[in-house]
């Protein structure tokens, strides 16, 4: 019996160590692993090297970029775009789904409304947007709120109709005036899942962001990768990838500390990277 | 003394309209003078939380009325909740908890500084200011709900078996805090709670509500000297004869049925 135990203990352990420490270490080793074999395939010429320059090229095309000063005049204009849209998408997006999941009347109202603009893929809008809105920036920051806002707004309404019932008459009971209720009690409840829609949203806005600047315009990190293609610089369109992988790997980091912060209070929440 | 609380003929059925409408309340009438302190004592589902909803104002009786006496224009009665954990605010530390009814009814920063150290000190929680609730024991949960619903100075608390799920030390400390508490900032209190000897310890009276649908069926007058003590007034002969009475009171409401 003592002997059984123990090996419970031990396999436990071993796994917790596993979990934290070499399970990571064993990520990061893959990666490695990965670009080893993209440096030696194009190196020995397995694959056409044109197209698939080898790893030591595409790192020097980066750094070159990032020398440059235009390169950082892309960065800057993606993420604008960005972030712009993923405002504009929170400012409408939480408001709507609090107003959403409080009143019922409303929520009927622009129920069927959601649920038919919800599933149409963002990018077989743009056609309409550029009818609409040109090729500029209004039309791509549109498309960036269009397919920014559902996560959002999704998740608010669901956040807001899962509030425990015991704490809306706890906020009842206090006699709060309606922006008292919605901005004390509903949204600081609901706020767990409104964070995980805006996390969501994140991830889009910058996937958006880079499809628009390749059907238009002539700047951004999209541009940049579709302007290498077409005129056969493929190590610095490897490189632009590089670039928007890592600016999505950043912005991601940042966000997760943020609301890990700011989520402190919420047992259990701690949003990891992946 | 003034009335505080007056409850005429209060029912209440919950979904009248349908096909098996719950008649949860038949008809209670009692008063409540100022500064008593009053327990409601019944058998579970016989609509205790339902009455202390109705005082409340979050749902409205099908009959009868409710009237508040208070010297204000405001109605100034706070309720504890009976699911106190899940009552307490997650997102905010216990001091906040506190701070709450102050921050919205819009005290100054210093009178809510001021208050919130002394709710805090008055509770026992000196030293948990900045927990959140979930790193609290249940004790020390439902403290600070009866921190922040007393930081509003309250005229009329309405409890609902605020230590039905506490131990039975945490709950004898609680009761003689409550009490002593209720001493110094003279309010009124109505107490819910199932525990026939929990409502003799702390009450000046005792209503004693019989089964569903619930009415009054008898009001218990408890002359035990105050202040009280936990072994020797649990262990008189005249808390004893309480007890045995309102056993027999509830155990005819059941018989009944
Ligand atoms: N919102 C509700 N809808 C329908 N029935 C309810 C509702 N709330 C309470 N009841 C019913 O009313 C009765 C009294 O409930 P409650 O006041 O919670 O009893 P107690 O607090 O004395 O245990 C119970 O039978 C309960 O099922
Ligand atoms: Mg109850």
């Amino acid at each position: 019996m003592n002997i059984d135990l123990k090996l419970v203990g031990f396999w436990g352990g071993e796994k917790h160590v596993n979990r934290i420490g070499i399970g990571k270490l064993s990520g990061f080793a893959l990666i490695i692993a990965l670009l080893l074999i993209w440096e030696l395939l194009s190196r020995y010429s397995f694959i056409d090297s044109v197209f698939f320059p080898p790893l030591s090229t595409v790192i020097y095309a980066l750094m070159t970029e990032i020398n440059s000063q235009n390169i950082w005049i892309d960065i800057s204009s993606t993420l604008a775009r960005c972030f712009s849209g993923y405002i504009i998408a929170i400012t409408i997006g939480i408001p709507v789904g609090i107003l959403m999941g409080r009143s019922q009347r409303i929520y009927n109202l622009f129920e069927p409304l959601v649920e038919i603009l919800r599933p149409i893929p963002s990018a077989a809008i743009i056609p309409v947007a550029i009818l609409f809105l040109g090729i500029e920036d209004k039309m791509k920051i549109f498309v960036i709120v269009f397919a920014c806002i559902w996560p959002i707004l999704i998740n608010t309404i669901d956040g807001v109709k899962s509030i425990d019932r015991i704490l809306i008459e706890t906020g009842n009971t206090f006699r709060l005036n309606r922006n008292q209720f919605l901005l004390r009690i509903v949204l600081p409840a609901s706020s767990p899942n409104i964070v995980t829609g805006m996390r969501i949203s994140l991830a889009i806005s910058l996937i958006l962001a880079i499809t628009v600047e390749m059907i238009s315009g002539n700047n951004g990190i999209g541009f940049f990768i579709l302007d290498a293609e077409r005129s056969f610089k493929f190590p610095q369109m490897y490189s632009g990838i590089i670039m928007i992988g890592m600016i999505g790997y950043i912005i991601n980091w940042g966000f997760v500390k943020l609301t890990n912060r700011v989520m402190k209070w919420h047992r259990g929440f701690t949003a990891t990277l992946v | 003394m003034n009335t505080a609380l007056e409850i005429a003929s209060v029912g209440k059925t919950f979904n009248e309209d349908s096909l098996s409408p719950t008649v949860a309340i038949g008809s209670i009438t009692f008063d409540v003078r100022e500064g008593e302190f009053i327990s409601i004592l019944g058998p579970s589902g016989c609509g205790k939380t339902t009455l202390l909803r109705i005082i409340a104002g979050l749902i409205q009786p099908t009959s009868g009325q409710v009237h508040i006496k208070t010297d204000s224009t405001e109605r100034n009665l706070m309720l504890v909740f009976q699911e106190y954990n899940r009552s307490l605010f997650p997102w905010r530390t216990v001091a906040k908890n506190i701070s709450f009814g102050l921050e919205v009814s819009g005290s100054s920063p210093k009178e809510l500084a001021k208050r919130v150290d002394e709710y805090i000190n008055l509770v026992g929680l000196k030293g948990f200011e900045n927990h959140y609730p979930w790193e609290l024991s249940g004790g020390m949960q439902q403290r600070t709900a009866i921190a922040r619903a007393l930081a509003c100075h309250p005229n009329l608390l309405l409890m609902d078996e605020p230590f039905g799920s506490l131990d039975a030390l945490s709950r004898n400390e609680l009761e003689d805090d409550l009490l002593r508490l209720w001493k110094q900032a003279s309010i009124t209190i109505l107490f819910v709670t199932h525990d026939i000897d929990e409502a003799i310890y702390l009450s000046d009276r005792i209503i004693v509500l019989s089964q569903r649908p619930s009415k009054v069926e008898d009001i218990i007058l408890v002359e035990l000297p105050r202040p009280r003590h936990q072994v020797e007034s649990r262990s008189s002969n005249k808390f004893i004869e309480y007890r045995s009475k309102i056993s027999r009171l509830l155990g005819r409401g059941k018989a009944r049925e």
